[in-house]
């Protein structure tokens, strides 16, 4: 059998007309496809909700999420006794308004979730590259690092990180890209070596491409849809980490918000004020729901099989 | 066998020693373990006098060497917040985490496998749709936020099991869930979409035409090779939960664990017996993943070649 | 309806004409997105016992979808949308449970890729022997004595040893053969082979072929074969209807069609082959390419690409009808049209 026939000469992805019309007809597409999918419409709706809120955050809360006040401390949501609509979600142990907190800590979680995705993801993403093109000892030694890293126990190395030099912000965003850039670069370097056999790579070094050229040109495109995938499942264990990471004191400090920061305030009075803990952690729970929504809805547009199959089930008896 | 078993030691090796020399750099270079372990206002004599029994005054080589040339004796330094040698404060704690670890990845085990399949099986109907919503919650939520609602519900207002500790049946149950919940969203997912491409398969079409049962068809053909994936993740998640989770679970139900040693560890700044905790988790997890490599040879013959 | 069968069984049956097995009007079709894609098009023949058909055509035509569908094989998105499967009279696709009679038992199937057609996890003697286990209530130990018998006469030497072995171990033409094993072990009446060499290095091709032959004559099995290879086709069968479309197109005995064909598809097809006895003549593509099967041109399925397209072509399909030879042909342009 020649195996010749079987690989692509043309690139599989389609590159038609200019940027702007292609942005265009690519968001009409994506909106016609979450109508026709309505969980995939929810993780939409979720994760630009929490956009908006993050970006808004100081027109949309009703207080200061840091003002303190000692007469309103403990107050339960406003459909208990003793709540009051100007505290719709309650207050904390020192007065503050929980709804607040809540809608500013979501700065937080974007914050850390997108510069762990957009650091982990270019440094693994380099290294995936490197690795695939080069192939060879290069790969070797690489792949090696990188199932060395895999192994370890990674929120505890996160924590001895945190512990010695500190928690804040910043420090939770290199400790959590130390532990996440692997994962990218398995990804890339797989798709790489499937990609390196395919004719219009072998084309464009025929041509002369230079290998710099070769790969952002011709092969980087090809990988942005997985990338894509993998950068929103990695944003939403980001997210968690970050939580879990602010929760066990050693990630965001007061007098920053963060949401897992305000569940583990609220937890010395969970049994009298179980609000303090319910909403911040409603707020995670909401926000990974969603951006997972949103990934396996994207995963499932973006593979021709997926969507065949979807579409026969809506075929009355066909099945 | 023992050919393959000696390679992987010898890869597992590899990587205890990638995590010593972390562990030695996260604290010896980036951070002054003095300032994390001293309180605010040690005098500066104590300071100096701590260096010199850390052996902190030395220079980096001599350090490291010291370092490695202890652990080699099994010496892994004595606890500041204990005052006994840190390996037997790590080493009373294992079983604890053992328990908590493995009990709840079975039930992640028995939770996910008829559920993955179910959710095959069903591909596309609302009761996949609804095993998939479900399994996109349970690894959603985060784990100590799910332990602190349970006790605040199962706890305090039902009172119907402990809150936390050890002790009876009753404390395992709400731990274990929680380690399960998420492992086993993420399992049935793996589990569903391997198992509708195994259903896929050209052997399954084989086997439908030799006339079996349908039973047989997809308990016995299909699921088997839908199974791998989920061995690979099921490891996986061992080891997460061993290295990663076991400290939040276990200190949001105050389990006497390794996870919760290392929290407390952390609170008190004792930087010797949490590394003694972190260099325990990656020996431990490096003889999980050889065991599982031998697992994964005798499900797939395949592999035995290598 | 029921009654109508039942006249039709026992006019059959008094005619001597009762075949082994009965296509009637066969049609698949496959809902994707794309469109309904009418893979089978009212396909109809039948095999008698012990006798070899070939379906001939491209790749696409629908020759292997029936071929599962006679099997009940068909998968979502596909469904058998109209017509009906007799076996030895009796209707496999009305009702339910129908073909669990006969799947593996008297219909057995041997599959185009023997690499991934086999359980990568399962020893081959197990996949052997559980359709035995299966269909005639064997014990363990006497399937795996009839597996060691089947895989003797498959060809495999050495069967106390590879047994035991999982297919990984085992070389294409190996597994092929243990395919066949496994299809035969309950000795059935009908043999679908589809496609059973096209994976396989020509060498060994013939060898599979040889195997089939033999085995037929042994077992006076009945074997419908389903291939793109002519060469396999002119060597192994007695008839051959060729497909187009979803369609047969031309149907008749072997000799007769390859010798002097008579719808345009065949002769192109037959031109697109290498023949060992005119090894002067050159070979010629078949110009266009395979028919839309979502949007199905009016007329003759072949007009976009047939040399002897006329007026009639582009508007009427064609009847499949029998000509002086007693082969039937679609084509307004064969000598048994009245046009």
């Amino acid at each position: 059998m020649d195996q010749a026939v079987e690989k692509p000469l043309v690139p599989p992805r389609y590159v038609g007309p200019g940027p702007l019309r292609r942005t265009a007809r690519g968001i009409r597409w994506l909106a016609r496809e979450a109508w026709k999918d309505k969980v995939g419409l929810l993780g939409l709706l979720v994760v630009g909700g929490l956009l908006f809120v993050a970006i808004a955050a100081p027109l949309v809360a009703p207080h200061d999420p840091t003002a303190q006040s000692l007469e309103t401390r403990l107050m339960p949501p406003f459909w208990l006794d003793g709540g009051s609509l100007s505290y719709p979600l309650g207050t904390d142990a020192l007065g503050r308004d929980i709804l607040s907190r809540v809608i500013f800590g979501s700065r937080t979680s974007l914050l850390i979730g997108v510069s762990v995705v957009l650091v982990a993801g270019a440094f693994g993403t380099l290294i995936g590259l490197w690795a695939g093109y080069k192939g060879g000892r290069t790969d070797s030694v690489l792949m090696r690092i990188v199932d060395t890293q895999v192994s370890f126990p990674g929120l505890l190395i996160a924590l001895l990180i945190l512990a010695v030099i500190g928690a804040s912000a910043q420090t939770v965003i290199i400790a959590l890209s130390i532990n996440g850039w692997m994962v990218y670069a398995r990804l890339v370097r797989g798709l790489m070596l499937s990609l390196r056999e395919s004719l219009y790579v072998e084309a464009a070094e025929v041509i002369g491409c230079k290998p710099r050229r070769v790969i952002f040109r011709h092969m980087l495109p090809n990988l942005s849809s997985p990338l894509l995938t993998l950068g929103i499942l990695e944003f939403a264990r980001i997210i968690l980490a970050e939580a879990g990471l602010s929760f066990l004191g050693f990630g965001i400090q007061p007098p920053a918000t963060s949401w897992g920061l305000d569940v583990s305030f609220g937890r010395d009075y969970m049994f009298a004020a179980w609000w303090l803990v319910a909403f911040p952690g409603m707020a995670i729970s909401v926000t990974v729901l969603g951006v997972n929504l949103l990934a396996s809805w994207l995963r499932i547009i973006a593979d021709p099989q997926e969507r065949d199959k979807r579409f026969a089930r809506g075929v009355p008896g066909g099945g | 066998m023992t050919r393959f078993l000696l390679k992987r030691l010898r890869q597992g090796f590899l990587v205890v020693l990638g995590v010593t020399v972390a562990v030695f750099i996260a604290t010896r270079m980036v951070g002054d373990p003095a300032r994390v372990m001293l309180p605010l206002n040690a005098t500066p004599e104590e300071r100096t006098h701590f260096r010199d029994e850390l052996g902190l005054n030395d220079p980096l080589p001599a350090q490291f060497s010291s370092y490695m040339q202890g652990l080699a004796r099994g010496d892994f330094g004595e606890s500041i917040w204990q005052r006994r040698p840190a390996i037997g404060v790590v080493i009373e704690r294992i079983p604890r985490t053992f328990q908590l670890v493995f009990g709840g990845m079975a039930l992640a085990v028995l939770l996910s496998i008829p559920l993955g399949l179910i959710a095959a099986i069903a591909a596309g109907r609302w009761v996949d749709k609804l095993t998939v919503f479900f399994s996109l919650l349970g690894l959603s939520i985060p784990q100590f936020w799910l332990g602190l609602m349970l006790i605040i519900f199962f706890g305090a207002q039902l009172g119907w099991l402990p809150t936390s500790g050890v002790g009876t049946w009753k404390h395992m149950i709400l731990p274990m869930v929680v380690v399960a919940l998420p492992a086993a969203g993420r399992m049935a997912m793996i589990l569903r979409s391997s198992m509708i491409d195994e259903l896929k398969q050209p052997y399954v079409r084989t086997a439908r035409a030799k006339g079996l049962s349908r039973r047989r068809v997809i308990g016995t053909h299909a699921l088997r090779n839908a199974l791998t994936p989920v061995i690979t993740l099921g490891a996986w998640e061992l080891i997460r939960a061993l290295a990663g989770y076991s400290v939040i679970v276990e200190t949001v139900f105050a389990w006497p664990g390794l996870g919760y040693l290392a929290k407390q560890a952390l609170d008190q700044h004792d930087l010797v017996l949490l590394q003694a905790v972190v260099l325990v988790v990656a020996v431990l997890v490096t003889v999980i993943n050889v065991a599982v490599d031998v697992v994964y040879r005798a499900v797939d013959p395949r592999t035995r070649l290598v | 309806m029921g009654v109508e069968t039942a006249i039709e069984t026992a006019r059959a049956s008094f005619n001597g004409a009762n075949h082994l097995l009965e296509i009637d009007d066969l049609n698949v079709r496959f809902y994707t997105e794309r469109g309904v894609v009418q893979a089978v098009r009212g396909i109809s023949f039948y095999v008698d016992q012990g006798e070899t058909i070939a379906l001939v055509g491209e790749s696409g035509s629908g020759k292997s979808v029936t071929a599962q569908a006679v099997l009940g094989l068909v998968d979502a998105p596909g469904r058998i949308t109209g017509g009906e499967i007799r076996w030895k009279g009796e209707s496999l696709s009305a009702g339910h449970g129908g073909w669990d009679k006969v799947r593996g038992k008297s219909i057995s199937m041997v599959f185009q890729d023997p690499m991934t057609s086999l359980n990568p996890l399962m020893t081959v003697g197990r996949q052997i022997g559980e359709t035995m286990r299966r269909h005639l209530g064997y014990s363990r130990s006497a399937a795996r004595r009839r597996t060691l018998e089947l895989l003797g006469l498959v060809g495999i030497s050495a069967p106390g040893e590879r047994v035991d072995q999982y297919p990984h171990e085992f070389s294409g033409g190996m597994r092929q053969r243990i395919m066949i094993a496994a299809a035969l072990a309950c000795e059935p009446e009908l043999l679908i082979a589809d496609e059973p060499t096209t994976a396989l290095d020509t060498t060994i091709q013939a060898q599979i072929l040889e195997l089939i032959a033999d085995i037929q004559t042994q077992m006076s099995l009945a074997v419908l074969l389903i291939t793109h290879d002519l060469g396999v086709v002119a060597g192994l069968c007695e008839r051959v209807a060729v497909v187009y479309a979803g369609k047969i197109v031309e149907t008749g005995s072997v000799d007769n069609v390859f010798a002097l064909p008579s719808h345009p598809y065949t002769t192109a097809l037959l031109g697109s082959v290498p023949r060992l006895d005119m090894p002067r003549m050159s070979l010629k593509p078949i110009e266009g390419s395979p028919a839309d099967m979502v949007n199905a041109p009016p007329g003759c399925p072949f007009h976009p690409r047939c040399p002897k397209v006329t007026e009639i072509c582009i508007t009427d399909e064609p009847p499949l009808a029998r000509d002086l030879r007693g082969r039937e042909v679609a084509c307004w342009h064969a000598d048994n049209q009245p046009a």
